[in-house]
């Protein structure tokens, strides 16, 4: 999956234009993702990459970054770079 | 159904556990006011609840007796299927002749709110328990205007602004849910998900 497909799945998840959608969309910054869209987000992610993200990291998932580095690190998903940018 | 069953009901439901996917609901008893103060004397409760002091024993020993005095009111313990006690929620204020009620009291342990979820299935219960079991046609929430995430949390699940109303001299947001309106498959998916994913956990 590339970045952009990545941006795509958190913008119908969370319900934000993908243009909100990039490495400094936190948590505790956006109304939008409140705790049902943050469950919805995990389910989406275990089931586009066949995962079953542990528990003590949903809890730190906590920005678009912390996930591409936790899907990265714990998981071996490598989200590739963003056609659009290069 | 006639308004003498809705309060048949509600007395049953005091007595009575309901059991879901991830949580059960567990009527509130004498018993649980330890977990009811921690959980109530949270700073972000205290904030959300406008409770300007930490909550005492004898005031909810108080409170707990005036609830059992009544008969519009379900409190719940919010627990894991383990049994971990993680939150409160509450259906009160119902109206058995004018089918609407209030949800709230809601508190769930921050450690637990993001790890799965617990929040998102006490509300459909609660929700379920007014629309299915009560018959009732119309809930109510309030919720602080800067409490902008349970806002979203209940827009998703249909709620509407309905406008605003000043509680312990701070002004809440309202919102309602009709009957109707409430459509919870698209959330029950999010469940299901997470009950398949202990199960694979647990296998």
């Amino acid at each position: 999956m590339n970045e952009q497909a990545l941006k795509s799945l958190f913008a119908e998840v969370l319900g934000l234009p993908i243009d909100r959608i990039g490495d400094d969309l936190r948590y505790d910054e956006v109304a939008e993702w409140d705790s049902i869209a943050h469950m919805a987000l995990i389910a989406a992610l275990d089931e586009t990459f066949g995962l079953t993200i542990a528990r003590d990291d949903i809890s730190r998932m906590l920005s678009f970054a912390e996930i591409k580095g936790i899907l990265a690190q714990n998981y071996g998903v490598s989200i590739g770079p963003d056609a659009s940018n290069r | 159904m006639l308004p003498g069953e809705r309060l048949s009901r509600i007395a049953e439901y005091r007595q009575r556990k309901m059991t879901g996917l991830l949580v059960e609901l567990d009527p509130m008893r004498p018993e649980h006011t330890d977990a009811v103060l921690a959980l109530r004397n949270s700073e972000r409760a205290l904030f959300n609840l406008a409770q300007y002091e930490p909550l005492k024993p004898e005031q909810h020993d108080a409170w707990y007796r005036g609830y059992l005095a009544r008969n519009d009111d379900v409190a719940w313990m919010i627990a894991t299927l383990d049994g971990q006690i993680i939150g409160t929620i509450a259906l009160y204020a119902i109206d058995p002749t004018g089918r609407t009620a209030e949800k709230g009291r809601q508190v769930v342990d921050e450690q637990v709110a993001l790890r799965g979820p617990y929040a998102l299935e006490s509300e459909l219960m609660t929700l379920k328990f007014a629309f299915d079991i009560l018959e009732i046609e119309r809930v109510l929430v309030t919720i602080r205007p800067e409490n902008v995430k349970v806002i979203s949390m209940h827009l998703r699940q249909g709620f509407v602004p309905s406008g605003q109303r000043e509680l312990r001299s701070t002004l809440y947001n309202e919102y309602a849910l009709h009957r109707d309106d409430f459509k919870p498959q698209k959330l029950e998916n999010i469940l299901q998900h997470w009950r398949r994913r202990d199960e694979r956990a647990s296998a």
